[in-house]
């Protein structure tokens, strides 16, 4: 579905901007669920191979997709209330979505809270707009520097 | 959750990861510069996302396949390790365009078959030293397949990106 939505998009930024959110947004996720699954033992995965492949869709594919839609639209418009529109809705979604792995029983707090949830997403989205901002002032993927 | 200790001390492992981090840039940096920051920056990522993504996805439970570092535990250093990987997919794509192997279809796939072999050496030596520890039945001979798909991968997505107009 989300990745339905991205390609949908009417108005989209360049390929390589795309990329490398993308890939910051990725190694950004992949860190944060590993730290808190494996380093801190703040989260503990309910652990079967429908429950893994389950995770795995959503870090690498669902999470990053949300937040590709979020820097398309954000950097698209000039419009002050799509933007507050699209951060708050990525806001929820990203919230919703790891609320939604919880109650599935996917994972299980033990140290983590929603309020910690919510300042990663908050940062996850802040980091997003700046690298989308930073690589679509960058160079506009030319190959040569 | 289980945790396996291999070892505590700051040993061979982490001078391993150290040592070819700073080859890697050293390599980096005193490289003439030839791409823009945008070809830079995604070939600088695309090792350090690939290695997670693997690492992350068959090295954890249920599968569970390796262990990296000292603890099966995630660790601070581990986090540190992946940047290792970034220099490597810069290099390779800079060896690519000095060798003009856009030009010379059939050289790619030698290309891509010796830099596979490079990065089984490399993961041997990563055994050795204790970076990598296999486990539940897992071979090095595995990855080699991973190894040909992530590198005609990031060839593909270099053309995709930048060379397709």
């Amino acid at each position: 579905m989300t990745i339905l939505f991205f390609a949908l998009l009417p108005h989209k930024i360049n390929r390589v901007s795309n990329v490398i959110v993308f890939f910051v947004t990725s190694i950004i996720d992949i860190n944060k669920l590993s730290l808190n699954i494996s380093t801190f033992n703040l989260i503990k995965l309910n652990i079967s191979y429908s429950n893994w492949l389950a995770l795995v869709v959503y870090r690498d594919i669902t999470m990053s997709v949300i937040l590709l839609i979020y820097a398309n639209v954000y950097f698209t418009t000039k419009d002050k209330r799509k933007r507050w529109g699209i951060t708050i809705l990525t806001f929820l979604l990203l919230l919703g979505g790891s609320q939604l792995l919880r109650g599935l029983s996917m994972m299980e707090y033990t140290g983590w809270t929603i309020y910690y949830e919510s300042i990663c997403i908050g940062v996850l989205i802040g980091i997003t707009f700046l690298t989308a901002r930073y690589s679509t002032r960058c160079d506009g993927g030319k190959q040569h520097g | 959750m289980d945790n396996i200790i291999y070892d505590h001390a700051f040993n061979l492992n982490e001078w391993t990861v150290l040592i070819i981090t700073g080859l890697g840039f050293t390599l980096f940096f005193i490289l003439p510069k030839k791409f823009s920051k945008s070809v830079t920056a995604v070939n600088l990522l695309f090792g350090v996302v690939v290695g997670l993504m693997f690492d992350h996805t068959i090295a954890i439970k249920p599968i569970d396949y390796y262990d990296v570092g000292d603890e099966s535990k995630y660790q601070l250093f581990d986090l540190f390790s992946y940047i290792m990987y970034a220099p490597v997919g810069y290099l390779y794509i800079y060896l690519y365009e000095k060798l003009k192997l856009p030009t010379k279809k059939y050289w790619l796939i030698v290309y891509i078959v010796f830099w596979s072999i490079v990065g089984i050496g490399v993961e041997w030596l990563g055994v050795l030293t204790g970076i990598f520890h296999y486990k539940n039945g897992y071979k090095i001979t595995y990855s080699f397949p991973i190894y040909l798909f992530v590198q005609a991968f990031q060839i593909w997505l270099y053309h995709y990106l930048f060379k397709e107009k």
